[in-house]
């Protein structure tokens, strides 16, 4: 009786139980080589996860400081450009509007009629610095900048009304100028006209500028120079609630000069979101690059890992194939071994990542923030990188004869 | 798979070797070397056949070529009315899987893994289902003697338990043609008789037994022995 050889059904389960019963019989094995799928997931899932961290910090940071102050100058007009536009009320009329909170004016006095020298300075002659500007504010805008003082006072409203002849200086213009103490009462001279410090800066939030400068009160300053002209184009800085920024802006002109607001160039804060997500896109491409760079490393080192477990597994191999496995049935096991690895690797690549994650979160005082679709993708990334790296070991392993099975030991 | 290839039912011997020869290397290369030639002979059915000469004389190669896991450079090998030498592998493969087995010198188990999931390897590859491949393997484990061993590592093994596992794997997929290479060549002459004495037991219910020996008193045991020596095979009995 003659009858046709049919094709064998083998039973792809055993195929995949012996795929895990190898795994299992060689842990140490098999944690090395899902080593690389741990190292290359959990940087993956750390970078994106502290990314968007980062992401959410950043805004918060936008938000908080950059997005809370609208700015408005004074339009250069040849026919007034020697009178200030902004009205002696400025500060009054602009904080009516809701969502202000600090406003105050503030320009640079030129240098022609700033020169500086300190006086009644103990060791320091009165010499002339060129290297210090002065500028003008008044109370408000201390205000708007957050200015702290290390010692002294800054301005207050009753000081800028009464054109007290007073000077703030920053921590470090007094270093340049020996001044240390204020006890003593030092005195600055611009422009021949004597100003007593009555504080040293030593930190602004806003406007660094001021601390590399000798400041006097505006009304002193207007009085003994006059409105500021040229280049010294004055300007207000106007602090806003979060979110309130663009209205502000709307109002602004208006409100300091109903009869004139086309003499106002008002300057709302920037999209906190535009600013954000482009900041963010340059950090997420650099972070994705070096998570990508990991992850190859972890792929090359699991190929590295499985063709040297296929090597060793010549003999293995080669009894299969005398016991009747096709080459096809060899590459699915050792493919089926590397996806495994890159799952099981994967998955303990994400929960070593997310930990991370939350570890330097909780260190740093931010809110942990783990896209779903990491937490998820790991194991999946680590399985699709660990067959990709699992092709060409699986190509060599479906190549070993079955006559190794004679020569080679298992 | 050609149509021309086609499982035949043995009414005839369960091998027909016809001028089979085996050379490695080219021909016309000085390091050419004729491992077999010209083998022309049969192995009947239910046969127990040895195969003796002395080392390097070319008897794993006969058996290589016999087992399908190495082609004659010339001549052909008849499998139970097939012809193989021109087969194609997946052909070849299909045949190793469903009509023989092997038991290696070395025994070739996975001494990390249980003797049972060893034994049941033998059937994985011929089509078994794992609840079938268990069964078979705890059946053929009891038939050798290692019932109680079944769970262990191979590791914890003796040199002739871990033979008669390796035979137990060889039986799983129910082989009409078993293959032992030096089965008795690693054990010490206690067991060496023994495993004589287990594979004869299981000859006679109907396989067709090859065994390649160096051991003369062990090459008597077959009712069709075969010498080789250098490349040639004559038959003694």
């Amino acid at each position: 009786m003659r009858e046709r050889a049919k094709g064998i059904s083998i039973d792809k389960l055993g195929l995949v139980d012996e795929a895990v019963a190898s795994l299992a019989a060689k842990r140490l094995r098999s944690v090395l080589t899902a080593a690389g799928t741990v190292l290359g997931v959990g940087v993956l899932i750390t970078v994106v996860g502290l990314t968007s961290t980062a992401r959410a910090q950043i805004d918060q940071r936008f938000n908080a400081l950059s997005a809370t102050e609208v700015t408005v100058s004074q339009v250069a007009d040849p026919v007034t450009v020697r009178s200030l536009a902004f009205p002696p009320a400025f500060e009054q009329r602009v904080q009516q509007i809701d969502g202000v909170e600090q406003a105050g004016l503030v320009w640079q006095l030129p240098q022609e009629t700033s020169a500086v020298s300190p006086t009644q300075v103990l060791g320091v002659s009165g010499q002339r610095d060129s290297g210090v500007g002065v500028m003008a504010v008044s109370a408000g805008a201390l205000n708007v900048a957050r200015a702290r003082v290390r010692e002294g006072k800054l301005f207050d409203p009753i000081v800028d009304r009464a054109e007290a002849r007073v000077a703030l200086i920053g921590s470090l213009v007094a270093d340049r100028y020996g001044i240390h103490h204020l006890e003593s009462s030092p005195a600055i001279t611009v422009n021949g006209t004597s100003f007593t410090v009555i504080g040293v800066m030593d930190s602004v939030e806003r406007h660094s500028e001021l601390l590399n400068n000798v400041l006097v009160p505006a009304f002193t300053a207007r009085r003994l120079w006059g409105d500021p002209r040229g280049s010294t184009s004055p300007q207000g800085w106007v602090s806003v609630e979060r979110g309130a920024g663009q209205v502000v802006a709307d109002q602004l002109a208006h409100a300091i000069d109903p009869a004139a607001p086309q003499r106002f160039d008002v300057t709302p804060p920037p999209d906190p979101r535009v600013l954000g997500n482009a900041v963010n896109a340059d950090i997420t491409r650099l972070f994705m690059l070096l998570a990508a760079v990991c992850l190859v490393v972890g792929m090359v080192g699991i190929a590295n890992t499985t063709l040297v477990t296929v090597l060793e597994r010549t003999g293995e191999i080669g009894l299969r194939r005398a016991l009747g496995a096709r080459p096809a049935h060899i590459a699915f096991q050792v493919l089926t071994e590397a996806t495994i690895t890159g799952l099981v690797g994967g998955a303990i690549g994400s929960l070593l990542g997310i930990s991370v994650i939350l570890a330097a979160s909780l260190s740093a005082d931010w809110t942990a923030v783990v896209p779903p679709e990491a937490i998820l993708g790991g194991p999946v990334l680590g399985a699709c990188a660990a067959v990709l790296a699992g092709v060409y070991p699986s190509i060599r392993a479906a190549r070993v004869q079955p006559l190794e099975a004679l020569r080679v030991g298992t | 798979m050609t149509t021309s290839e086609s499982l035949v039912r043995p009414h005839g011997p369960a091998y027909r070797i016809q001028g089979a020869g085996r050379r490695f290397g080219d021909a016309s290369s000085p390091t050419s070397f004729e491992a077999l030639r010209d083998a022309a002979f049969d192995i009947p059915s239910g046969s127990l056949t040895t195969i003796a000469g002395p080392s390097g004389s070319g008897k794993s190669t006969l058996l290589s070529l016999l087992g399908l896991i190495d082609r004659p450079t010339s001549g052909e090998i008849v499998v139970d009315g097939v012809p193989t030498a021109t087969a194609s592998d997946k052909f070849r493969t299909q045949l190793r899987a469903t009509k023989m087995s092997f038991v290696f010198q070395s025994f070739h188990l996975m001494s990390s893994r249980s003797v049972l999931e060893n034994v049941m390897l033998g059937g994985l590859y011929s089509g078994l289902s794992r609840a079938a491949r268990m069964e078979r393997a705890a059946d053929r484990l009891a038939r050798v003697g290692l019932e109680s061993k079944a769970r262990k590592t191979v590791a914890t093994l003796s040199g002739g338990e871990k033979q008669r596992a390796a035979i137990a794997r060889a039986l799983v997929a129910d082989p009409q043609i078993l293959l032992c290479d030096e089965p008795t060549g690693n054990l010490d002459s206690k067991n060496s008789g023994a495993i004589v004495e287990l594979l004869v037991e299981l000859q006679s219910g109907g396989l067709t037994l090859v065994m390649v020996t160096h051991d003369p008193s062990i090459a008597r045991v077959g009712s069709v022995q075969l010498r080789v020596k250098d490349g040639e095979v004559r038959r003694d009995a």
